[in-house]
């Protein structure tokens, strides 16, 4: 019991950086993690032992923010540059500045379903299957969201390629 | 990927830029195969690859802020103004990995590989000056405390550090009392050091520090000079305990430790540790060097 919420507190900052990326207001973010929190607290007896805790809580703050994003939220906003402005203020470095704002204004772009998927594989390193069943979709539908996201990105100019390290994020 | 390895589609190349193909060797050499057959594949990959990094560069500042108070009181449900409820206590006592500082440093001696260098923050406390403060009240303690770094809630930037909510234990059951809580560092990561001390001037030591590993907990005691360390883990946090005890009297402050960690009585921990009250705005959670060190807590 007690190791789990151990558990579910190392996630947080993860779960705050995707619902960020999904809302783009850090305070509908944090209210987002907060409800996940709670259901995730209120379900714990649904979370297999087997299973990846780190895909449960991704899946259940999937499942609030498109549940609640109907009634309550606004749609995702045009542009994202608001809420990570500060960020980029923060950076010294012009070059990484200027990349950042080319692609942030490529996502705001993208349809919302392509930008989630991406968003997910990004920056938290899910698999593919992984993330298909954060999103409750089939895998060939999480793959060609990903695709297409991907190449209309490209296609852009989002990326100025020299940074061609692959890394991944656990 | 797929079980008929059939040609490198886009959905492979994507893969591999996603670093997803580690765990398949084989297909992993078979897309690096087609991409010196296909340099102008090699294009994309790099593409994928450096959109996920800029991506990660545009929101990963996220993760180091400090997760917000109203987050971690879901998880310190039954948490009323400062005390903690059972849930809280014992994630807590998990967290709080007693780096009880007694033994590191013969550990460190005998050459075994430390995990977590608690023992190496202590040793160099108790080999330097911070050794007759570590230990007995009867010096000065002035110079130490301008050779230290520190700030008035070290709690909790540890609390936020683990996204649970800490208090210091109540150890006057044995005869010590809070003196004092700060921030310290030698090397390595930044550890929380609570002192105690008896009216006859006895100080008693206690380290946490979070660790992230996943090392087995185990106690490991360590004698050296007089003083008695002892090194544990527990949860999400590190612990060490060091002082001029002997060790049985160590074993039974570790143990009403552990007890206190898991029980705290609500109410009671708004008398050890009244400056946590705080607002959560005042919370740093990085340490200013040139901060002075708060001379005593009542």
């Amino acid at each position: 019991m007690d190791d789990l919420k151990w558990l579910i507190a190392r996630e947080i900052p993860h779960l705050r950086r995707y619902a960020l990326a999904l809302l783009h207001d850090p305070h509908a973010a944090d209210d987002l993690v907060q409800d996940c929190l709670e259901r995730a607290l209120r379900k714990r007896h649904l979370w297999r032992q087997c299973g990846s805790l780190r895909s449960w809580l991704f899946r259940i703050l999937y499942t609030v923010f498109l549940n609640t994003r109907k009634t309550q939220w606004r749609d995702r906003q045009a542009l994202p540059l608001e809420a990570i402005e500060f960020t980029l203020a923060a950076s010294a470095n012009q070059e990484a500045y200027v990349e950042c704002r080319e692609m942030a204004k490529a996502l705001a772009q993208l349809p919302e379903s392509q930008y989630a998927a991406i968003m997910l594989i990004a920056l938290e390193g899910f698999s593919y299957d992984e993330a298909a069943w954060i999103q409750g979709i089939p895998i060939g539908t999480l793959r060609s969201r990903l695709y297409r996201g991907r190449e209309a990105l490209r296609t852009m100019g989002a990326t100025t390629g020299h940074h061609g390290r692959v890394r991944r994020i656990k | 990927m797929t079980d008929h390895r059939p040609a490198v589609r886009d959905i492979d190349l994507m893969a591999y830029a996603d670093g997803l193909l580690d765990a398949d060797p084989q297909r992993k050499a078979e897309v690096e195969t087609y991409l010196r057959q296909h340099p102008e594949e090699g294009a994309r990959v790099r593409d994928y690859a450096a959109q996920n990094n800029a991506i990660r560069r545009l929101y990963s500042p996220v993760l180091s802020e400090p997760v917000p108070e109203r987050l971690r009181a879901v998880l310190d449900s039954r948490r009323r103004g400062w005390a903690l409820g059972p849930v809280a206590c014992a994630a807590i006592a998990a967290g709080l990995i007693l780096v009880a500082g007694f033994t590191g440093w013969v550990i460190g001696q005998r050459g075994q590989s430390e995990p977590w260098s608690m023992h190496a923050l202590v040793d160099q406390m108790l080999m330097t000056a911070e050794r007759p403060y570590l230990i007995s009240s009867s010096d000065s303690n002035r110079n130490l405390d301008q050779a230290m770094e520190g700030t008035t809630q070290p709690l909790d930037w540890l609390s936020h550090q683990i996204a649970v909510s800490l208090q210091p234990p109540d150890l006057t059951s044995q005869g010590f009392t809070l003196v004092e809580k700060r921030l310290v560092a030698t090397n390595g990561p930044q550890a929380v050091q609570v002192i105690y001390a008896t009216s006859s001037g006895r100080r008693l030591s206690l380290f946490l520090r979070t660790r992230w590993q996943d090392e087995t907990p185990q106690f490991r005691f360590a004698e050296k000079d007089g003083v008695t360390m002892v090194y544990w883990l527990e949860g999400p946090l590190a612990y060490a305990l060091a002082g001029q005890l002997d060790r049985q009297e160590m074993v039974d402050v570790v143990q009403t430790l552990r007890t206190s960690m898991r029980h705290q009585p609500q109410g009671t921990l708004s008398q050890i540790a009244p400056e946590t009250a705080s607002p959560d705005t005042l919370l740093v959670p990085q340490v200013t060097p040139t901060q002075p060190v708060p001379s005593k807590y009542p």
